[in-house]
């Protein structure tokens, strides 16, 4: 009874504990210090405990690599940047000539070889062939020159050939080992294994996986070279007298100063006369962004980049680095600059053409889209503008003791999951470092704030999304909703249901979609919004139609209101192209549909674009207050652009002085109910927010200005209640209202879970003819294996694939005609791709096989078949050896055994004979004793001799029996060892000739 | 002391030393202008940061599946980098954008052009340069200047008490102190005593950001004349500054010791302080009327020049301890191109200069007849 009372009492805690557990809304912390800490401070600080975390991945490596190695300390790393160096290929020299010229008639006409010409173009209107030559020419006469450098005389970076053989000087494994310590992930190109969308164009960067080779290099630098007309005096290239000189410039700030170095030192050895130039942010993007290319202040550069979320689906590095797309090819887009253009084609196309069919979805199929990946990426390579080293892993220094972490694989520890999830075990606040908290483009406000990661980082632990990135697939998954899609797309079209709504811009109304044509959609996704409607804002107010529809006919106009979008054109010019592609909404009980215009092979994705539709981060009253200041009374300005051209300061609602403004506008009543009723007004005259309603929210967020000192106000896991520029620090406190849909380890995906490959079994390779590769494999998902065979000579790519998952494992059928392609008695490269569709980022392995005739392999096989055969037999002879001599050995103890038990029995008669016998004779001495004394002896020594006898025949025979069975045994011995040496010379012969 | 009257030769002088400095200042400002102006130093970095943010801009246009046709896109783009060229008068030539502000640097009515100038100061734009150096300069006042107000007060009367005592312990001592504190940079010395009195020792802050909040909350304390927020805040700012003024006196007290120590030690050698002690005078005599009196002119060019030169900020320091001054404001506006603050700071620490060096003038001429022969 006591024991049970114990029992009670020691469970009672457990008991009061669960259910409040179990209803636990909001994250996992009370409070999170949000606070500024320096680079060279973040050590000392996270040794000492100052902060839990520090949420800013630049960190040095090698402190990354003390603060690995302290007790009680962890880095959490993620491939969150890259790194470079771009190359200027501009030409020195650009000349007209006319009539329409190919390359080669370009080369005769000027006397030199054509790999000295960089690009030509025919100009219709002129009738003229552009030509663009990367040294300085004599011209003929008709020859119209364009631009002539005064600065250099030639620029080897401008011939493609050269530029691609710089990849084979890029010692990435010893940079990746003494320069990253390890914190990096070598790249070729643009995609690597960093990148989801890798897997599908692997097989073209395998053939260019390059390796350092400085001997290979200078042979062809030195032809290359040669064959422009450059000449080497005293181990320095000269062209037309002068010593071709390259400028590098190199950034001091990380790693890539010694990066930098390495390759500048390389070219030197090449015979280049380098001038190396190493400086800071400012100056360097001063210099290689800020000067016309063919200005020459620079000829390569260390850049580096930032990555952003996790993209399954990605078409931007090609778009980015490989294509004039966004911008980012030397020339820049500039068009006062000479602008780089592509030199190669694929089918027809350049890098560029494919990279916009990707990026701007101009494809049918998603077959069509990896094709367009692939043959850019391709092309880029060959164009080598940029020599691809590193996926740089930022590193995110974390207490150990740090809990309910989610490792995002594009955003590491910046994941928004991370805030929702963190705790320490024992304590109810955590405490978070990060490089700012306030610069001056750190802006909170939700038209065009948050640009940078010091105002993004924390606002996202603030508010809930709508749709995000799954933290190591990439794919789009739905937040703080459900969704369904249904797509007419790529070219067909659904019909817009007739009680659609719109906001019309021109009337300031919601109307009827099909009044303003708006009839038919390529795609319809349906938001389930329940986890937003009745659900709480941080002050308290329930979240309704009037916040979701309200705010986001507020954006709509903001796009399209002819005098509003003058106003701030860097808000129309980015949003309304979102915005054209939504054709109608329908708010349907708790649900939205969204009508929009796009077509995208991943149902997910055309979700994702929905968004544009959807506005939930802050309460309609807010959206108002923000379009008051920025377009009402105009005392600031919502964008950047405009803050600069018209010298506003530019809103955020979280300083002091903003949220100030604000409160004194609602405390006058000069943001008023009337003035924004119409954006709450639906086409059937229902209005979804009551005067009272507003009014309440409205001395609402005057309360949580006088209470906070911001008018920041939300829906997510914590409510921002401090925020000082001046100390550089924030607070965020959970919001635990029981209508928050979402509990702390709601987020939490912890660590992902890669394949991991655990057998390969690799057959020898028959020419031709077929093998079998099985893989055995675990993850998490559905794993998917890809495989590509390569010549590791030539890196020609024979084969490429898919693994078919089979009961014994994943298969790769090496079919005939893929070996018939192949040479025997060689070594090829199976290199072996494997990930998940839950951790998409992939494990990549490599195994090498060994091909030889087919012949040789039925051969071998035929003789692998006769060992087995004589195996077998010997191993047959000796159990029937091994039977034999046990029968033997049975048999001879039997015989031994009964030739004993018969001696045995003679010798136990003769000796009761003799006992008999002796007493017989006593007894007869006794009863004729001194009669016949003499003739009794005689008798008795007659009967003793018989006996002996006796004895000594039977003996014999006992001995004559067992010699004939030891005879036996060691005949049968005797024939064991010879059939033992028979087998083992038919061994030794067999093994003798298979060598 | 020995005071002339300010007769008119005097104030003719005087007046004569005040143009002289007024030209060299307006010499210096335009210079300056021409400078960062001629040699296209602003403008390569400005073009540099719009083409960063035309970049950034067309990457956000071009979102993946963007409907909008191509040229519609980099009509758009034009449009944007128009602006800001014009925003950054790089739409003038280089001599309108640098000199026309030179008059304007009078009344400091310049404009901050660089987030990240403004940034900085925990500040945003629009900022005129004179806000912005308004925040800067009390920060630096209070670490650096102050640490050398300090040190001036410690070394000036110690300074030439060593020298007499030439050869003593104390004299041995502050030489090997003074090499010591001049091998080790001030910054590193910084870095040294966060990461033993904060981070270890817990004695310190480790964080030195909120005196700025704090000199923020003393100007407000004082201007609504509130007494008691006057105090509290005074001791947060004496909590998060103490050390360093600390560290910074330090640093800088061993080369004050020295330096105050030299100027005197030729004054202690010359034969009519041999003759004031043979004659019986005190110690204390000696060292007040035969010494201190001699080397006050030098001494006081040296403390008055010094304090003058402190309003630059120390980079380095100000950044161990993110205690962003005009060290790191000049640090930032170079790097950013911003040209209206550098020129606007070159202007001020000119002018603090100038004022200094024209009360030494005026000190000249009132202490040393000589000056005016």
């Amino acid at each position: 009874m006591i024991a049970v009372g114990l029992v009670l009492i020691l469970l009672m805690p457990v008991l009061a504990v669960l259910p409040a557990q179990a209803q636990v809304k909001g994250p996992a912390v009370d409070r999170v210090e949000w606070f500024r800490v320096n680079l060279p401070d973040v050590e000392p600080a996270i040794t000492a405990g100052t902060i839990d975390l520090y949420i800013f991945g630049r960190v040095p490596s090698d402190v990354a690599v003390r603060l690995a190695a302290t007790p009680g300390i962890r880095i959490v790393t993620a491939p969150a940047g890259l790194t470079d160096i771009v190359l200027n290929p501009a030409p020195v020299h650009i000349i007209k000539l006319p009539d329409r010229l190919d390359k080669d008639t370009v080369a005769l006409r000027l006397g030199v070889n054509p790999i000295l010409i960089r690009y030509t173009e025919y100009i219709p209107e002129e009738r003229k062939t552009l030509v663009e030559l990367c040294g300085v020419v004599d011209l003929p006469r008709d020859a119209e020159e364009v631009f002539k450098s005064t600065k250099v005389t030639f620029n080897p970076f401008c011939i493609r050939e050269l530029r691609f053989e710089l990849n084979y000087v890029f010692d990435r494994e010893k940079i990746l080992r003494e320069v990253y310590r390890g914190f990096a992930t070598i790249k070729y190109t643009h995609y690597g294994p960093d990148d989801p969308t890798y897997v599908e164009i692997a097989d073209i960067v395998a053939k260019y996986a390059f390796t350092y080779d400085f001997e290979r290099v200078r042979r062809r630098v030195s032809d290359i070279m040669t064959a422009a007309g450059a000449d080497l005096i005293g181990g320095k290239w000269n062209y037309k007298g002068k010593t071709v000189d390259i400028v590098g410039i190199i950034r001091v700030e990380d790693e890539r100063l010694l990066l930098g170095r390495a390759f500048a030192l390389e070219l030197l050895k090449l015979g280049f006369n380098v001038i190396p130039s190493e400086l800071e942010f400012g100056p360097a993007i001063g210099i290689v962004y800020g000067s016309n290319p063919i200005d020459f202040e620079w000829h390569f550069y260390t850049e580096g980049w930032g990555k952003g979320v996790l993209d399954r689906w990605d078409p931007g590095n090609l778009a980015q680095f490989g294509a004039d797309t966004l911008g980012y090819l030397p020339g820049w887009g500039e068009p006062e600059y000479w602008n780089y253009k592509h030199e190669l084609t694929i089918d027809g196309k350049n890098a560029s053409e494919y990279a916009n069919m990707a990026y701007y979805m101009n494809v049918k199929s998603k077959d069509e889209w990896i094709d367009a990946i692939k043959k850019g990426t391709e092309l880029a390579i060959l164009e080598s503008i940029r020599i691809w080293g590193f996926a740089t892993h930022d590193k995110w220094p974390v207490r150990a003791e740090v809990q309910g972490l989610t490792v995002d694989l594009g955003a590491g520890l910046r994941s928004p999951f991370n805030c929702r999830g963190w705790f320490v075990p024992g304590r109810t606040d955590i405490k978070v470092g990060h490089l700012w908290v306030f610069t001056a483009t750190t802006v909170w406000n939700t038209y065009r704030g948050f640009r940078d990661v010091y105002s993004v980082d924390p606002a996202r632990c603030t508010y809930d999304f709508v749709v995000w990135r799954h933290p190591f697939s990439g794919m789009p998954i739905p937040f703080r909703v459900k969704f369904t899609v249904e797509t007419a797309g790529p070219e067909g079209k659904l019909t817009v249901p007739a009680d659609a709504i719109w906001f019309d811009s021109v009337t300031d109304k919601w109307v009827y979609a099909k009044d303003l044509g708006r009839t038919e959609a390529t795609s319809k996704v349906v938001f389930d919004m329940s986890m937003f409607l009745g659900a709480k804002w941080h002050h308290g107010h329930t979240i309704t139609w009037a916040d979701l529809l309200g705010s986001l006919a507020l954006y709509l106009d903001a796009a399209y209101d002819p005098e509003k979008s003058r106003i701030e054109r860097e808000f129309v010019s980015i949003y309304k192209p979102g915005f054209d592609t939504i054709v109608a909404i329908r708010p349907i009980d708790n649900n939205l549909e969204v009508y929009v215009d796009f077509w995208h092979f991943e149902p997910s994705y055309i979700a994702d674009w929905a968004t544009w539709a959807t506005a939930t981060t802050l309460p309609f009253e807010l959206v108002v207050a923000q379009d008051y200041v920025g377009y009402v009374s105009k005392e600031r300005a919502l964008s950047l652009t405009r803050s600069r051209a018209e010298g506003l300061p530019w809103l955020s609602l979280v300083l002091r002085g903003d949220a100030s403004l604000i409160v004194e506008h609602f405390r006058a009543g000069r943001i008023s109910y009337v003035d924004y009723v119409n954006y709450i007004t639906m086409p059937d005259g229902r209005t979804l927010m009551a005067r009272d309603e507003w009014d309440s929210r409205v001395r609402s967020i005057i309360s949580w200005f006088e209470k906070t000192g911001t008018v920041w106000v939300s829906n997510g896991p914590y409510m921002l209640t401090y925020y000082s520029p001046e100390e550089q620090k924030l607070i965020l406190e959970a919001f635990r209202d029981p209508t928050y849909p979402f509990g702390p380890r709601d987020w939490v995906f912890g660590e992902a879970t890669p394949v991991k490959i655990i057998r390969i079994e690799a057959p020898l390779l028959p020419v031709p003819g077929t093998a079998k590769v099985v893989i055995t494999a675990t993850g998490v998902g559905e794993i998917t294996i890809k495989y590509i065979l390569r010549d590791p000579d030539t890196l020609a790519i024979v084969a490429s694939g898919e693994a078919t998952p089979r009961p014994e494992g994943f298969v790769i059928e090496l079919k005939e005609d893929i070996t018939e392609m192949l040479l025997p008695f060689r070594v090829y490269d199976l290199l072996i791709i494997a990930y998940s569709s839950d951790v998409t980022l992939p494990v990549e392995t490599t195994v090498r096989l060994q091909t030889l005739p087919a012949g040789l392999i039925r051969e071998i096989a035929g003789i692998e078949k006769a060992v087995g055969e004589l195996e077998k037999a010997l191993a047959e002879t000796t159990k029937s050896l091994t039977a034999r001599m046990d029968e033997l050995s049975a048999r001879l103890s039997g015989e031994l055994a009964a030739s004993v038990r018969a001696l045995s029995d003679t010798l136990s008669e003769a000796i009761s004979d003799l006992s008999k016998a002796t007493s017989e004779s006593i007894r007869a001495l006794g009863t004729e004793m001194g009669r016949q004394l003499g003739e009794l002896r005689l008798t008795t020594e007659e009967r003793i001799t018989g006996v002996e006898t006796r004895v000594a025949r039977e003996i014999d025979a006992v001995r004559q029996s067992s010699d004939a069975a030891q005879s036996n045994a060691r005949l049968a011995l005797i024939v064991s060892i010879i059939n033992l040496i028979l087998i083992l010379a038919v061994l030794g012969l067999i093994y003798f000739r298979r060598s | 002391m020995y005071c002339m009257p300010l007769d008119r030769r005097s104030l003719r002088i005087i007046a004569f030393r005040g143009l002289t400095l007024t030209f060299t200042l307006i010499v210096v400002v335009i210079l300056t202008a021409i400078i960062v102006g001629a040699t296209g130093y602003d403008e390569v970095i400005l073009r540099a940061v719009i083409n960063e943010q035309v970049r950034a801009y067309r990457e956000e246009l071009s979102r993946p599946g963007s409907p909008v046709p191509p040229e519609e896109r980099e009509r758009m783009v034009r449009e944007y980098r128009d602006t800001l060229v014009r925003v950054y008068g790089l739409d003038k030539p280089w001599y309108i954008r640098s000199l026309s502000n030179v008059p304007r640097l009078v009344t400091l009515d310049l404009y901050v052009t660089q987030e990240e100038v403004a940034g900085v100061l925990g500040l945003r734009r629009p900022l005129k340069v004179g806000d912005a150096i308004a925040v800067a300069l009390p920060r630096t006042i209070i670490m650096i200047t102050l640490a050398y107000v300090i040190s001036a007060f410690i070394s000036v009367p110690i300074g030439p008490y060593i020298a007499y005592k030439r050869g003593s312990v104390f004299d041995k001592s502050v030489i090997v102190y003074a090499a010591i504190t001049n091998a080790f940079p001030v910054w590193w010395i910084a870095m040294l005593s966060i990461f033993i009195f904060g981070f270890y020792l817990g004695l310190a802050p480790t964080s030195y950001r909120p005196i700025i909040a704090q000199i923020s909350k003393l100007s407000d304390a004082i201007y609504s004349l509130n007494i008691t927020n006057i105090i509290l805040t005074f001791k947060d700012i004496l909590y998060y500054s103490y050390l360093p003024i600390l560290v910074v006196t330090f640093s800088l007290l061993g080369a004050w010791l020295y330096s105050a120590r030299a100027v005197a030690i030729r004054v202690v050698s010359e034969d009519y302080v041999a003759a004031a002690r043979a004659k019986g005078l005190s110690e204390s005599t000696i060292v007040r009327k035969y010494i201190l009196r001699v080397i006050a002119g030098p001494i006081l060019t040296f403390v008055i020049l010094g304090l003058a030169g402190s309003i630059g900020g120390y980079i380095i320091t100000e950044t161990v301890f993110d205690w962003p001054g005009m060290g790191l404001l000049y640090y930032v506006a170079i790097s950013t191109g911003d040209s209206p603050t550098i020129l606007a700071l070159v202007y001020v620490t000119t002018l603090v200069y100038i004022v200094a060096r024209f009360i030494l003038e005026v000190l000249y001429v009132i202490l040393d007849p000589r000056v005016k022969l």
